[in-house]
């Protein structure tokens, strides 16, 4: 059982590292380069699928607490709280990719237009979600409160996703879905799929090892209550 | 600044971000397993 839980590992491990590096070689080496924007729009194909990331990493942490409030079973529980750390580290990569991509393209760091404001509003949704488990450590009202925060706080990420097509905004529009006039280059389109594949695989390894940490962590913490 | 410092910026923080994540994680399961091992032996 050891044995197999192992070689998941390791096949996840190896298939992240081959999806990044593919979708690296295409980032760089296979897309074009942006007519107007030139080497620096290749920010995107990271910029965007660390947002799909992070994205995946919230509805699986309202899923959770959703399944744990209904089951009252503490591995949902701790699926939310691995995917909710996973899903801040994905979206502070957003918000600091972001405004390097802003910066030589619309001469700002940071515009407080409702793309850039919702999106910091996740982060901090999530990161009082952290602040709250952090403070409330092993205790069952903590857990079920912050499960409440997790789903309620999802509500933000349909905002964050609609933003761009509600109100007038600094930010590009959708260039997937986005009606007339929206799209991208056959090359470019590929490359963005294979980076939000990547990313999604990346996004699995990681919950993986982070749900395998937190319950080594729980065997120690039983093993040292015993003695 | 020049553009491609800005985009090596960006792709730094990617990077980095992801890699210390890695190495923290990596850092507890090590950890965890050590302080089991050590148990055991206590107990042996």
């Amino acid at each position: 059982m050891k044995q197999k839980s192992l070689t998941v590992d390791l096949v996840l491990i190896t298939l992240s590292y081959v999806a990044v590096m593919v979708a690296l070689y295409m980032a760089f080496l296979y897309a074009p380069t942006e007519r107007t924007m030139g080497d620096v729009q290749r920010i995107f194909y990271f910029h965007v699928p660390s947002a799909w990331a992070s994205f995946l990493a919230f509805f699986i942490v309202c899923i959770a607490g959703i399944a744990f409030l209904k089951s009252g079973n503490e591995k949902w529980d701790k699926m939310a709280l691995a995917s909710a750390e996973i899903g801040v580290l994905f979206i502070t990569i957003v918000l600091l990719t972001g405004p390097m991509w802003a910066k030589p393209v619309w001469n700002t760091y940071w515009s407080w237009d409702a793309r850039l404001t919702t999106s910091f509003v996740l982060w901090l949704i999530y990161i009082a979600y952290l602040m709250i488990r952090q403070f409330t450590a092993d205790n069952e009202r903590g857990a079920r409160f912050a499960a409440v925060f997790g789903i309620i706080g999802f509500v933000d990420v349909p905002i964050v996703y609609m933003s761009i097509r509600w109100w007038r905004t600094l930010h590009p529009g959708a260039v997937i879905a986005g009606g007339s006039g929206s799209g991208l280059a056959p090359q470019m389109l590929a490359t963005l799929l294979v980076s939000v594949g990547a990313f999604t695989i990346l996004f699995i390894t990681l919950l993986r090892l982070r749900l395998k940490s937190i319950y080594l962590e729980q065997d120690v913490n039983l093993v040292k209550q015993q003695f | 600044m020049n553009n491609l410092l800005y985009l090596f910026i960006a792709y730094a923080f990617i990077w980095t971000g992801l890699f210390v994540y890695l190495l923290t994680i990596a850092i507890k399961i090590s950890k965890a397993r050590k302080e089991l091992e050590l148990v055991r032996e206590k107990t042996r």
